[in-house]
């Protein structure tokens, strides 16, 4: 069984992972504080392949930092 | 108003946005703001989860990226939540950035043209702001 645990404890748990959480508990800005931990893995294809399988209210992270220094970012779109 | 606290060392500012497919599914999914972009842009696999099929979208997009130029699949999302601020009928790339951005998505100028934005890199605030004319009808 699931526990719920504050999306904050899971951060610290499973660092430096990509992250599939059941949200329980949002904020009034709709900021997940509270879920379970669904699945988490250091490969992000994973977790977008696990989290096809669920319906309902899902929160998808990484629970590291952005690039780390001596990168910097260029998007596009 | 949404507001939120951000890191300005942080080389982008990073958001948790709230995706609503028609089907009632929700995605919230972490998203690195980016207003010189055109649209949001959100994973493949998300977008069929929250229940659409890109792969029969009329409207395609173009994207030049590093590694050439590519075509891409453009979806309406039924709702789209920025600290509180939703959007109703989002145009949305479906389209997967590099594993190492450490971003599921990007979210471009299709959610904030709805909103005043302030930014505050000496505080470290961001601040949506909704504008009166683009309201939901």
């Amino acid at each position: 069984m699931l526990s719920k645990q504050a999306i904050k404890d899971i951060m610290k748990k499973y660092k430096n992972e990509w992250l599939l959480i059941k949200v329980t508990v949002v904020d009034e800005q709709g900021q997940p504080t509270e879920g379970e931990i669904i699945s988490h893995s250091k490969n992000r294809d994973e977790i977008y392949d696990a989290q096809k399988k669920f319906k309902g209210d899902l929160y998808i992270t990484y629970s590291g930092e952005m690039p780390k220094k001596g990168y910097a970012v260029a998007f596009y779109g | 108003m949404g507001k939120i606290k951000f890191d300005p060392e942080q080389p982008v500012i990073v958001l948790n946005v709230t995706l609503e497919g028609h089907t009632g599914i929700i995605r919230r999914i972490r998203m690195a703001l980016d207003t010189g972009a055109t649209y949001m842009m959100i994973p493949w696999e998300i977008a069929e989860a929250l229940g659409y099929e890109p792969e029969h979208s009329k409207e395609k997009v173009t994207l030049v990226t590093a590694s050439g130029i590519e075509t891409a699949p453009i979806i309406k999302v039924k709702e789209v939540n920025v600290l509180g601020e939703y959007v109703l009928d989002v145009p949305v790339v479906c389209h997967d950035l590099p594993a190492r951005s450490y971003v599921v998505g990007l979210l471009g100028a299709s959610v904030p043209r709805h909103f005043k934005i302030m930014i505050d890199y000496g505080e470290g605030d961001l601040e949506f702001i909704r504008l009166k004319e683009r309201q939901r009808s």
